[in-house]
């Protein structure tokens, strides 16, 4: 009786969070009534629905001038059309790319400043959660170079536990007059990287933003290992290995990379080593190797209810 | 909207916490297939109370409070009734993790003794292993492995012992001798032997003190092993035995302290006749009337001791016998079944050995300005290469884990098949090694030659691949036989039957057109990614269960005779065997995380995919008969050879015109 109750209360306001200020509910992970036990106590008001990708505590508020805002669409309004009619033009043409077994295809070079201006760089100081940095720029040979400091040192706010990380991150896939889009890697099996790290080992993320919210934050992530020395190496990553996380949490429940759904790709910095780091990247590319069939690298079993950790 | 379908199945089941039911293809587990979690657990357990425990008693500790072994049916022998024992699917999980430390020093100490103080170049050309070799290998302790650790042997169990035979089998000859004291030599005793005769004799055999010898062979009997004619006659005080025979090819013969001879005996029945069977006895060679003759001059395993023993009126007491009168052959055919699994580590020991060697040549070696490794066809070597020792390995340490987890196994056949299995790719991969090696490999200075001379015996010794062939599958034939009996009568009389003719010609035209129905669902039970090649696994199965089947109508009771049919049976089973082992452990690899575990799969995809393609072809030559597959004029033409005592083509330049 006393679960029944707690649980109808749990649902009503979590239905009635807009009027109410409570912030704290435990909320049931149970599939039935008889076996509904509050497993875990989260905000609801981050769990239930968002309003924002960025999350509340993120965003930024700025007065928006409109005129500004129409200036400068009216000047957008050229590229976009001019890319809009590369579109049609693609479109009627109708002549597909057509990938044979151990064809690669290069998406990111690293050559020039505008290249490198498609990336954005992150790290933990600029939200003043911490105190890493870090840049993306052209190094002497012309690659790019991937440098900062990680720091693990955690700000004393009281509320953050952990810090330390630097990311970069492509900008996202997207089509004529600003519309979303997604890189189609269906055709291809692994992902390819000519770099020369330094030892470290770096997070590669591949971003699958979906249209819910609960699907906003998935990444699929795999470890890049590099090697420190003067050689450039050459990392082959099949897609079958990357692994299903949302906000930073590996997922129990794991599903397939989407390939044709990805739209952005990052490489992240963090871990408990604090201290300088450079990694240098030639290319990203994407390659098809014929005799790879694994579409899922990880065991998808459906273990028994209430058997934890195996 | 247009979801994809992948994040569309993702979205739902993230939204499964709310209670809100979906359908997703996953697959499951099941219930039963957790035994080896109950496993798992009980290892934890017994790490946490080896916590408070110190040294050796924490040893005994943990051997005393051993997992609870599981009872399981067969699992070969059900194989020839299509029946497929999934929880095997889970390769055995034997060692915890303080043994498994044990383990890994014991085999470095023995490792560093091999790799430093054995020369077996020498051996092989004196054809003698040097006293302080031997000594060396006794104050390792290798001559006691499996003697339980109150009679001072190492008290190993099947799967430490086969990690041992990995290292012991570097040197053929040393592999051999040890082989001949402990897997049969001193295995009576340990198995039929009682209280007494083990405190009296595994002590001192333990330490190496003593060598012990398997005298079964004899001048006239080979494979046939009920047909020997030592005998052994009892006394009139009816308290001593009286040996008289000859046994040849006598492993350690002439070195020996302790033999088990196996003679024949006279003693009455209820109805006071005379009848003749086999007994076991253990001799001392210090009762006497014991003579060995001078060592064989051997092909290989040279420096292993094999001689002929005469036995002239040798006493032995009648408390000297193993098991009971009459108990010989049952005792000398469980010593020779538990002692064959591990010639499938003991192979793969010295073929990881060997490959390493190959690599580094075909690497260094240039030729046409490329190293031989950028040869294609080299390629092919080494990678077939690589995939047999994995089966072997992955098929020997499945049958250990069997050995070491089951309830009173029932692991001859599997043993059997190991033993086939690994004598063969070891002969075959040491050719092929040589091979790359070219002229290299030819020349004495380097071990391959040698290895392929030792490595020649494993197809003979402890019954030949001939025999054991015919072991699996007469035995697997009458364990299915026993439940066929009904089908087969019907099948034998299809017009008595019509009604289950035309049933059964139903069920088998899926058979017929090569499209086995898959209803096991052996994809759920290895990892998502070698899902298929379970799938090939499982209409390997099926097809086995056909043929037995399509054999067992042919011939009914006298499939005896047909022993080609026969051969094809066992070479089914061995390899659905070696499929399920090298599945059984890539999955477990896989799931686990171990370093190269993708290679694991690729290899398990590239064997399995030739297995299936072996068994594809036995099937189908068992199914059209012995007019279509050649079995009929092998028949003849080797008749023709034998009424012509040898070659009877005519030569090619004889003339019968002038």
């Amino acid at each position: 009786m006393l679960l029944e109750k707690l649980l109808s209360q749990s649902f009503t306001s979590a239905f009635n969070l807009f009027n109410h200020q409570q912030l704290i509910k435990p909320l049931f992970w149970g599939c039935s009534k008889k076996f509904s036990a509050p497993l875990l106590v989260v905000p609801i008001r981050g769990s239930f629905w968002e309003r924002d990708i960025k999350g509340p505590r993120y965003r930024k508020k700025t007065e928006r001038n409109y005129l500004d805002d129409m200036k400068y669409g009216i000047k957008e309004l050229k590229n976009e059309v001019q890319l809009w009619k590369e579109e049609m033009s693609e479109k009627f043409q109708y002549d597909p790319k057509v990938y044979m077994p151990d064809d690669s295809e290069i998406v990111w070079t690293f050559d020039t400043k505008e290249k490198l201006n498609q990336w954005v760089c992150t790290s933990d100081s600029d939200n003043k959660d911490g105190f890493s940095h870090c840049d993306l720029t052209l190094s002497k040979n012309k690659k790019g170079l991937f440098s900062g400091f990680l720091d693990c040192r955690v700000p004393k706010d009281g509320q953050i536990k952990e810090s330390g990380y630097c990311n970069i991150r492509c900008l996202r896939a997207r089509k004529s007059f600003k519309r979303d889009s997604f890189f189609d890697w269906q055709m291809f099996t692994h992902l390819i990287l000519r770099i020369r790290g330094d030892g470290r080992s770096y997070m590669l993320n591949l971003t699958t933003t979906g249209y819910f919210d609960v699907m906003w934050h998935d990444i699929y992530n795999y470890i890049l290992f590099t090697r420190g020395g003067p050689y450039w190496q050459v990392a082959k990553i099949p897609f079958s290995k990357f692994f299903l996380s949302s906000k930073g949490r590996i997922q129990d429940k794991q599903d397939p990379i989407p390939l044709d759904k990805i739209t952005n790709i990052g490489i992240t910095c963090a871990g408990k080593t604090p201290g300088p780091f450079q990694l240098e990247i030639d290319y990203i590319g994407v390659h098809f190797d014929g005799n790879h069939t694994e579409e899922f690298a990880y065991e998808m079993y459906n273990v028994p209810s209430f058997i934890v950790g195996v | 909207m247009a979801l994809h379908r992948a994040a569309y199945s993702s979205f739902l089941s993230r939204l499964a916490p709310f209670g809100l039911s979906f359908s997703k293809v996953v697959r499951c587990v099941s219930p039963e297939n957790y035994g080896w979690l109950q496993t798992l657990r009980c290892l934890a357990d017994s790490s946490q109370v080896s916590e408070q425990l110190k040294g050796e008693d924490r040893r005994e500790a943990l051997k005393s409070q051993q997992i609870p072994k599981i009872k399981r049916p067969p699992f070969a022998k059900n194989l020839f009734l299509g029946i497929f024992d999934k929880e095997i699917l889970a390769y055995p999980e034997v060692l915890n993790k303080e043994e498994l430390t044990d383990l890994n020093g014991m085999v470095e100490v023995v490792e560093r003794y091999f790799k430093e103080k054995v020369d077996s170049k020498k051996i092989d050309n004196e054809a003698v292993i040097p006293e302080e070799t031997l000594q060396g290998l006794k104050d390792l302790g290798l001559f006691g492995q499996q003697i339980p650790v109150e009679y001072g042997g190492l008290g190993l169990n099947a799967t430490e012992f086969a990690r041992l035979a990995e290292i012991t089998s570097l040197d053929g000859a040393i592999a051999v001798t040890l082989a001949a004291h402990q897997s049969i030599g001193l295995k009576g005793i340990l198995i039929s032997g009682n209280e007494e005769q083990k405190a009296k004799y595994l002590p001192k055999l333990a330490t190496g003190e003593h060598i012990a010898a398997f005298c079964l062979t004899e001048p006239g009997s080979g494979s046939d092993a009920a047909s020997i004619q030592t005998k052994a006659t009892l006394s009139k005080d009816e308290k001593t035995f009286y040996l008289n025979g000859e046994k040849i090819w006598i492993s350690n013969g002439g070195i020996a302290d302790i033999f088990t001879v196996f003679a024949r005996t006279e003693q009455l029945n209820e109805r006071h006749e005379k009848v003749e069977s086999i007994s076991a006895f253990i001799v001392e060679r210090k009762f006497g009337g014991i003579t060995s003759g001078k060592p064989e001059d051997k092909m290989g395993i040279r420096g292993s001791n094999t001689c002929s023993v005469h036995f002239d009126n040798t006493p032995v007491p009648v408390e000297n016998m193993l098991g009971k009168v009459g108990d010989g052959f049952k005792v000398a055919m469980n010593i020779l079944n538990s002692g064959r699994f591990s010639m499938g580590s003991s192979a793969a020991g010295f073929l990881k050995e060997l490959l390493g060697v190959t690599v580094e040549h075909a690497i260094n070696r240039v030729q046409f300005k490329k190293p031989l490794a950028e040869f294609h066809m080299i390629q092919e070597k080494i990678a077939k290469i690589t995939c047999s020792i994995y089966a072997v390995e992955s098929m020997a340490y499945l049958t250990a884990g069997l050995l070491d987890t089951l309830e009173s196994p029932d692991c001859s056949m599997e043993a059997a098949m190991v033993k086939v299995a690994s004598s063969e790719v070891a002969w075959w991969s040491i050719s092929e090694c040589l091979q790359i090696l070219g002229g290299l490999g030819y020349m004495k200075d380097y071990p391959f030659e040698r290895y392929l001379r030792d490595s020649r015996i494993m197809m003979i010794f402890e019954g030949t691949n001939e025999i054991l062939r015919l072991y699996i599958s007469l035995v697997g034939c009458q364990h299915a036989g026993v439940e066929l009996k009904d089908v087969v009568r019907k099948l034998r009389n299809p017009f008595m039957n019509p009604a289950f003719t035309i049933q059964k010609l139903l069920q088998r035209s899926r058979q017929k057109n090569d499209r086995v129905k898959l209803s096991m669902d052996l994809r759920g039970y290895v990892h998502p990614s070698l899902a298929i090649a379970a799938e090939w696994l499982e209409y390997s199965v099926m097809r086995l269960q056909y043929g037995v089947e399509l054999v067992l109508a042919r011939h009914g009771k006298v499939v005896v005779d047909h022993q080609m049919e026969l051969k094809r049976l066992a070479d089914v089973a061995i390899d659905v065997y070696a499929m399920t082992a090298v599945l059984a452990r890539a999955s477990r690899s896989y799931c686990i995380g171990l370093k190269n575990a993708d290679h694991e799969v690729k290899i398990a995809y590239t064997f399995c995919a030739n297995a299936m393609k072996r068994i594809r072809e036995n099937v189908k030559d068992l199914e059209e008969g012995p007019y279509m597959n050649n079995d009929r004029n092998y028949q003849e033409l080797a008749s023709t050879i034998f009424k012509n005592r040898g070659y009877a083509a005519t030569h090619p330049l004889t003339r019968n015109w002038y």
